[in-house]
């Protein structure tokens, strides 16, 4: 009866796992990036920022620069709420560098969230970085429907384009150990 | 250990084990919030049939809330527009997040001259361990428990399960429901709703 229980054990572990196969997709270092289509912003300065020519949709990693930062988040996550204002001293701070800016990128997906809520959730924080509504969650799924909010550092650099160097989850580092990485992966570069 | 209990034990270690391997959807609420939270998974989007319109008055009700004051609808009369949100029950997936994100657009609700009404039919102890994950909430959080679902039950929005539906009402200042949305239950409604709504009656 004993392995006969074991036997059920492990047939049920294995039977719900491949229903949690999004689990297994959540990004890690040294994986390539799961496919991603945005809309390409309206507004012509984040096109700019993005270094997008065209409206219509686009993927990621083709953003002009070496890293490109990813936040996931959701307007209605408090803990995302809480870390909005780390997450813009990181940009401000990328912003102010010599050797980051332009070299690194940041842009939010909010899985869950209308347009309308991202924008709400932008102008609410002063966001400056480009964010994109993922209102149906299929980003969200893409990416093994992590918990929010979720940091995935991407080389969009010519040579290892797509592969993921880092991933965080929940409250950010401070800024400085945040740069201290983001330097050290650009120095790999 | 007989056949049975063993059983039972080892099924429920499989159960504590895909517990503690199951993706959920807020990594700093991981130690917190989202270990407690009760997935009932996908619930008929809407189990209950309204009982007013747009046009009517709105029913009356009176009911605890956290801070220890019994809030009426009536006290609003004239001076408020009341946006009540009926959510299905504390601990559950998608009214886990619904009310934080309104803690972000109170002035998008103060520039309506409006209040938001937080309701399930929770008691209030529940409600209190609840809402404390959440952050500070701007809004009253009022229980429906006893007689249990009452003001649901005369919006008509009481299941046939005890819970509430996923609805949002909007009474102006004379008394009068001037928006209605019953949410597919599965399904947070989308801000600009409330918003667009609020911007009508105005």
């Amino acid at each position: 009866m004993k392995t006969l229980c074991l036997q059920l054990t492990v047939a049920l572990i294995m039977s719900v796992l491949p229903g949690m196969a999004s689990a297994e997709k959540t990004p890690a270092a040294g994986e390539l990036l799961v496919a991603i289509r945005l809309k390409a912003p309206e507004k012509p300065d984040a096109r700019a920022y993005l270094g997008l020519a065209e409206s219509g949709s686009f993927d990621p990693t083709t953003i002009t620069g070496q890293l490109l930062i990813i936040e996931i988040f959701s307007m209605y996550c408090p803990y995302c709420q809480r870390e909005a204002p780390a997450v813009n001293r990181l940009y401000q701070a990328i912003e102010a560098s010599e050797t980051l800016r332009g070299r690194v990128k940041m842009i939010g997906i909010g899985v869950g969230n209308s347009a309308y809520e991202v924008d709400h959730f932008r102008k609410h924080y002063q966001i400056a970085f480009p964010l994109f509504p993922d209102e149906d969650f299929i980003i969200h799924k893409s990416v093994g429907e992590v918990r929010t909010p979720f940091f995935i550092i991407t080389d969009i650099g010519p040579n290892d384009k797509g592969q993921v160097l880092w991933t965080g989850a929940g409250q950010m580092d401070k800024v400085e150990t945040f740069i201290n990485r983001l330097n050290g992966f650009l120095k790999q570069r | 250990m007989n056949d049975c209990k063993l059983l039972k034990h080892v099924m429920g270690c499989a159960a504590m084990l895909l517990a503690a391997i199951a993706p959920g959807p807020c990594a700093a609420q991981e130690t917190t919030m989202q270990t407690m939270i009760y997935d009932p998974g996908q619930l008929k989007p809407v189990d209950s049939v309204l009982k007013v319109k747009v046009g009517d008055p709105a029913p009356h009700f009176s009911l605890p809330s956290l801070t220890g004051e019994t809030i009426s609808l009536a006290q609003y009369r004239g001076t408020r527009n009341v946006v009540i949100s009926f959510v299905p029950a504390a601990w559950t997936p998608v009214c886990s997040d619904q009310w934080p994100g309104y803690n972000i657009v109170r002035d998008v609700f103060e520039q309506h001259d409006a209040i938001l009404l937080g309701i399930t039919v929770d008691n209030l102890p529940t409600l209190f361990a609840w809402t404390r994950q959440m952050g500070e909430l701007w809004c009253p959080v009022l229980s429906d428990f006893w007689p249990h679902g009452e003001a649901a039950q005369r919006f008509g929005v009481l299941r046939t399960d005890g819970t509430a539906e996923r609805a949002l009402f909007i009474i102006d200042k004379a008394g009068i429901i001037r928006f209605i949305t019953v949410s597919d239950i599965n399904r947070r409604p989308d801000l600009k709703e409330i918003v667009d709504a609020l911007r009508a009656i105005q």
